[in-house]
């Protein structure tokens, strides 16, 4: 059994205001909704570009509202 | 349980889980009228439909499969005969929407957007894309706040379209709906925040 750490993007609801500069940056992970406010993908982030972009997007909201969790799949 | 709305002795009632709905109605003294349906498990419950409502199980998990109830906060409230299980959703999810804590974007404008096509489409005066935007604003509401007001709020509404269908296809129909003269069903409080 080998662990694997994985990354997903995830929003606090409770911060965003809805700007949408997210939603410009990574649109592959997330979609506005019909208010403005940001529906996240929560699958892991598959790949560095996308990664990157995540980490460009989490720099760039004004309210902090964005943030990577780490996570562990165990595969066995 | 709690029992409230069309039955003969409202009040507080201790059930077996092991029991049927038909045996708590009758320990409430039956109901007044026939039942026109349901809400078990108070505001953030699950609208049954009046003919499931005799053999319904008590114990959660069958609840859970048959219905996807559950018996929630315990409350028991049935509706009149007539009543409009669309319209006491309606007025339920205007409570809620304003009983918002104000702090995550879906919740204060979702619910706040479903409450006033609720209110259209409870009138009989729908917009013509109402039904799909309901339908829609459900699932884009569903799990997106930080606690589970939106959920709650949400599912309670999602059940009353379910169960009470025929009544649904009136009202987007634009045919009146006698069921908002009906009285007997427990109204939410007005909404009001002036406490804050």
């Amino acid at each position: 059994m080998s662990e694997n750490v994985q990354r997903r993007l995830r929003v606090n609801p409770i911060l965003c205001d809805g700007v949408g500069y997210c939603a410009e940056i990574v649109p592959e992970l997330i979609t506005l909704d019909d208010w403005g406010f940001p529906a996240v993908d929560p699958r892991p982030i598959d790949g560095e570009t996308l990664l990157h972009h995540v980490q460009r997007a989490v720099a760039t909201c004004p309210r902090l509202a964005l943030l990577i969790e780490e996570f562990r799949t165990d595969r066995g | 349980m709690t029992v409230c709305g069309n039955v003969a002795h409202p009040g507080v009632y201790e059930v077996d889980l092991g029991a049927r709905l038909g045996g708590v109605l009758a320990a409430a003294g039956g109901t007044l009228s026939p039942a026109g349906g349901a809400l078990l498990g108070g505001y953030f419950g699950t609208w049954l439909p009046a003919a499931s409502l005799q053999d319904l199980p008590l114990d959660p998990e069958r609840l859970r499969a048959a219905h996807g109830a559950s018996l929630g906060c315990g409350v028991l409230a049935v509706l009149p005969y007539g009543g409009c299980g669309v319209i006491e959703a309606a007025r339920i999810i205007t409570y809620l929407a304003a009983e918002t804590s104000g702090q995550c974007g879906p919740c204060v404008n979702g619910l706040a957007a479903l409450s006033d096509a609720m209110h259209r489409i409870a009138m009989s005066e729908p917009d013509p894309a109402d039904h799909e935007r309901v339908r829609r604003w459900i699932g884009m509401v569903r799990g997106r706040g930080v606690c589970h007001h939106p959920d709650g709020a949400v599912g309670q509404l999602s059940s009353a379209l379910a169960a009470f269908k025929d009544h649904l296809g009136m009202h987007l129909a634009g045919q009146r709906c006698y069921g908002i003269e009906v009285s007997g069903f427990p109204r939410p409080p007005a909404p009001g925040r002036d406490w804050r």
